[in-house]
């Protein structure tokens, strides 16, 4: 294990003090056209308040998904952190780390282990609803979510 | 997808430029296009068939690198609120996927660089 570094997290602190209809407003729209508001943190005030998503809690020491399995589900993260284990790396994730989504979606066995460090709250991605969508899409769209998800599997 | 605005760019053509603002999202028809970093430094292809700045369409804010036509290149333009519109009429479940996508990839970048 050769670190255990916060490789990602949103500052959902910074992002709290904006308010919930702040990306609509026009300081929204600028802060993201100057840059200070990153797309990151625009994607995850748009995902952490979607209704569309189930949110549930995790205590420490739960296992998210062990090497080798599949994912059954995806998992956003909205607060709290998970260790990672990843061939001989060590890393945490938090608040807007999005867990198994590419992998899931193209039927991926894990790559790394991810355990709860401190307790979670997360939104619920389940593929049985991902794959309902996904097998009416046009060609045309399904080679544009193929692309993002080809980037994400090969970083 | 085919009330999408259809573009030609000749070889050599900056079809976006780094720091330009990200409005549209671009699926190569044909031809293939190259990556350039913000100090013009080539880093990647994209080949027919496959979508470029679809990162910047639900993340909005600006490009973070420039995509140059390498050879004569036919795209779909599209622009973010159509995209939007486009993805909420399959299923709204669509955006919050694509969404997710996106915020993996950055999680992912930043895992990679860190």
């Amino acid at each position: 294990m050769n670190e255990n570094k916060l490789k990602f997290s949103i500052d959902t602190e910074r992002l709290g003090k904006l308010g919930p209809n702040f990306l609509q407003s026009k300081d929204g729209q600028k802060a993201l056209a100057d840059g200070s508001l990153k797309g990151e943190d625009r994607l995850f005030m748009a995902l952490s308040s979607s209704t569309l998503l189930n949110t549930t809690l995790l205590l420490p020491g739960k296992k998210i998904i062990e090497l080798g399995e599949q994912f059954d589900d995806a998992y956003l993260l909205l607060s709290g952190e998970v260790q990672v284990v990843q061939n001989d790396k060590s890393y945490k994730l938090g608040a807007g780390s999005v867990i198994g989504l590419s992998e899931g979606m193209v039927g991926l066995a894990s790559k790394f282990s991810a355990t709860v460090l401190t307790s979670i709250q997360v939104k619920i991605i389940p593929f049985h609803r991902v794959d309902a969508v996904i097998k009416v899409l046009p060609a045309e769209l399904r080679a544009i979510l193929v692309t993002i998800i080809k980037r994400n599997l090969a970083v | 997808m085919s009330q999408f605005k259809v573009e030609k760019f000749l070889d050599g053509q900056f079809i976006c430029k780094s720091g330009d603002p990200a409005t549209h999202l671009y699926y190569l028809q044909e031809g293939e296009v190259e990556l350039l970093s913000e100090s013009g430094q080539f880093f990647g292809r994209i080949q027919e068939g496959q979508s470029f700045g679809e990162a910047a369409i639900l993340k909005g804010g600006i490009r973070g690198a420039s995509v140059r036509a390498n050879g004569d290149v036919v795209c779909k333009v599209i622009t973010n609120d159509q995209a939007t519109e486009l993805l909420t009429s399959f299923s709204p479940l669509l955006v919050v996927i694509m969404e997710a996508l996106l915020l993996q990839l950055a999680m992912n970048n930043s895992i990679k660089h860190t």
